[in-house]
């Protein structure tokens, strides 16, 4: 019965278990220490800094120790740092032939950090997706787009095309193309559009309504109407801006032509003939 | 009861005493507010005919009314039960307002001018005095305007409906406005363009005199010499034209000084 007990006495036996359970142990504290700095920066810095660096801060924090934790596990089970670093050295260079496409968009991330073309919460235009940003991460960035869909764009794909951010500036300009008939007076019409405008408390009254000719159209005469609102009093202003415009040319007889063909044969012919059938086959009958 | 200019004994604001399943309504201008007490909530309602109204500078005030009609937006509020007195106070914009004389001039090195500016008033109803405030609605909505150097950089602000006028006689009465005296005084040596002026109407109280009109405190805008900044000093109490107006509301905003120094692109764009 001795001799059974005598191996499991042995220390070097055990050193190894005990070693793997510091580790793990020394792991477990540093996702816990991460997690909890994290949140306590968070408390911290959420008055000074945007939602955008909060959730760099947060992050780095985490990572941070979580790395230096993992750092002293792996010491713990044995593992040199210099011959892990070298070892890591040679597997990069593998797992970079190997992925590519992740070591790009982590890169491509990274200058997203840097150059800041838009932040968490803003809403950006990617392609046809409009969304609002919920994160940036280190491979891709995730949208919320209006019909509630969760978007996952690549970084890469962030950094090759083009980015329109809707929500950089507090104020947006409204282009409406609107066509008149050609015997409508275009000034009358003008002055119609900037009292609509005018009575618009959306509307902005600097930078002022402004209208452009576009040119003479197949059917109207093409006008730009372009007003500035607010960016969150944008979508409002485009329902009630158009709506208003409608009923106050309806108010003036300003006509708003659907497209036409008129059939011209030339001054030296003669017009188009025109047959009543109706008038024609009742005298049939008669 | 009806209100005109002539008869402004009785405001439209103050403390009104409402039993449960009483409505009372309060028409100002083109706003019509309607305030019904039920058992432990308040249900509150509000409705603008517009401002091409022809009851524009009066209003009236009824304690056995009829709901409005379904256009209006109501709202309820739950609050425990307590027999204290319903208030209904003016208050200022809750964003500066911008405002434009009738055509602009220019005012000459050592030349001082006094402007009056007229603003919309908000009405706001508490539960009870010093109480959570229920609605907090202007009483006839003023355009958005854009005030800055460019379209990236500035602040959105009110613009107001009346322009700056000289003469106090000239400026019309409204229940629903409240005058800004705003004195302007060119120590710089070349003249001043007055096209617009930005009026930090959030840090500013209102008053009321005895002929009814809201008045503010007096703004004073000294231009510097080298006409690139100016002092732009808050008024302490009513103007001195009203000084016996009364109290009604203390700043949205309170201002952690009284004499501020800004750059001249910032007040007169």
């Amino acid at each position: 019965m001795n001799d059974f007990w005598l191996p499991l006495a042995d220390w070097k036996l055990l050193e190894p278990l005990f070693a793997g359970g510091r580790a793990a142990l020394l792991l477990g504290l540093g996702l816990l220490l991460g997690k909890l700095a994290s949140k306590g920066l968070h408390s911290l810095v959420a008055k000074r800094l945007s939602l955008h660096h909060i959730i760099l801060v947060k992050r780095i924090c985490f990572y941070l120790i979580v790395g230096m934790f993992s750092v002293s596990a792996l010491r713990e089970l044995g593992f040199q740092l210099s011959v892990l670093l070298g070892a890591a050295g040679i597997l990069s260079v593998a797992v970079g032939f190997a992925s590519q496409t992740s070591a790009s968009n982590i890169i491509s991330g990274l200058f997203l950090i840097g150059e800041r073309p838009f932040s968490v919460g803003d809403v950006i235009r990617v392609g046809t997706t409009t969304g609002e940003v919920l994160s940036i991460d280190l491979l891709s960035a995730k949208l919320r787009t209006f019909d509630n869909l969760y978007v996952r764009i690549p970084n890469e794909t962030l950094i090759k095309s083009e980015v329109t951010n809707l929500t950089r500036f507090p104020i947006r300009r409204l282009d409406l193309e609107i066509g008149i008939a050609y015997k409508e007076d275009v000034q009358r019409v003008g002055e119609v559009l900037k009292a609509v405008a005018n009575a618009n408390p959306l509307s902005l009254e600097e930078p002022e309504p402004m209208m452009v000719f576009m040119g003479f159209g197949d059917s109207a005469i093409n006008l730009r109407f372009s007003v500035w609102a607010t960016k969150e009093k944008f979508l409002e202003l485009k329902n009630t801006l158009q709506a208003e415009i409608k009923i106050a040319f309806e108010a003036a007889d300003i006509e708003i032509p659907f497209p036409h063909r008129t059939l011209y044969v030339g001054s030296q012919t003669t017009p188009f003939p025109i047959q009543v059938l109706a008038a024609e086959q009742n005298a049939d009958k008669a | 009861m009806n209100q005109s200019p002539a008869s402004t004994t009785s405001p439209w604001w103050g403390t009104f005493t409402l039993e449960t399943g009483q409505l009372g309504r309060w028409r100002v201008g083109a706003l019509t507010v309607s305030v019904q007490r039920q058992t432990s909530e308040w249900h509150i309602c509000h409705l603008n005919s517009g401002s091409d109204s022809e009851e524009l500078d009066s209003f009236e005030i009824s304690l056995d009314a009829e709901p409005l009609a379904a256009a209006a937006k109501c709202h309820r509020h739950v609050l425990s039960h307590n027999s204290q007195p319903l208030q209904i106070l003016p208050a200022l914009a809750n964003r500066p307002v911008v405002t434009r004389p009738l055509t602009p001039f220019n005012l000459y090195p050592g030349q001082d001018v006094v402007l009056y500016v007229g603003t919309t008033v908000w009405l706001q109803v508490h539960a009870y005095p010093s109480g959570p405030l229920l609605l907090d609605i202007p009483i006839q909505r003023p355009s958005d305007t854009w005030f800055g150097q460019s379209t990236r950089e500035g602040e959105v602000c009110f613009a107001a409906r009346t322009r700056a006028i000289l003469n106090l006689d000239a400026v019309p009465f409204h229940p629903f406005r409240a005058i800004t005296p705003v004195n302007i005084s060119n120590q710089g040596e070349e003249p001043l363009l007055l096209e617009r002026l930005l009026l930090p109407i959030p840090q500013l109280s209102i008053f009321s005199a005895a002929d009814g009109r809201f008045w503010t405190e007096e703004l004073s805008i000294l231009c510097n010499e080298d006409m690139r900044s100016a002092h732009l000093i808050l008024g302490k109490g009513a103007p001195a034209t009203v000084r016996t107006a009364q109290l009604l509301a203390p700043p949205r905003t309170p201002a952690d000084r009284g004499v501020l120094i800004r750059a001249l692109g910032a007040i007169f764009g």
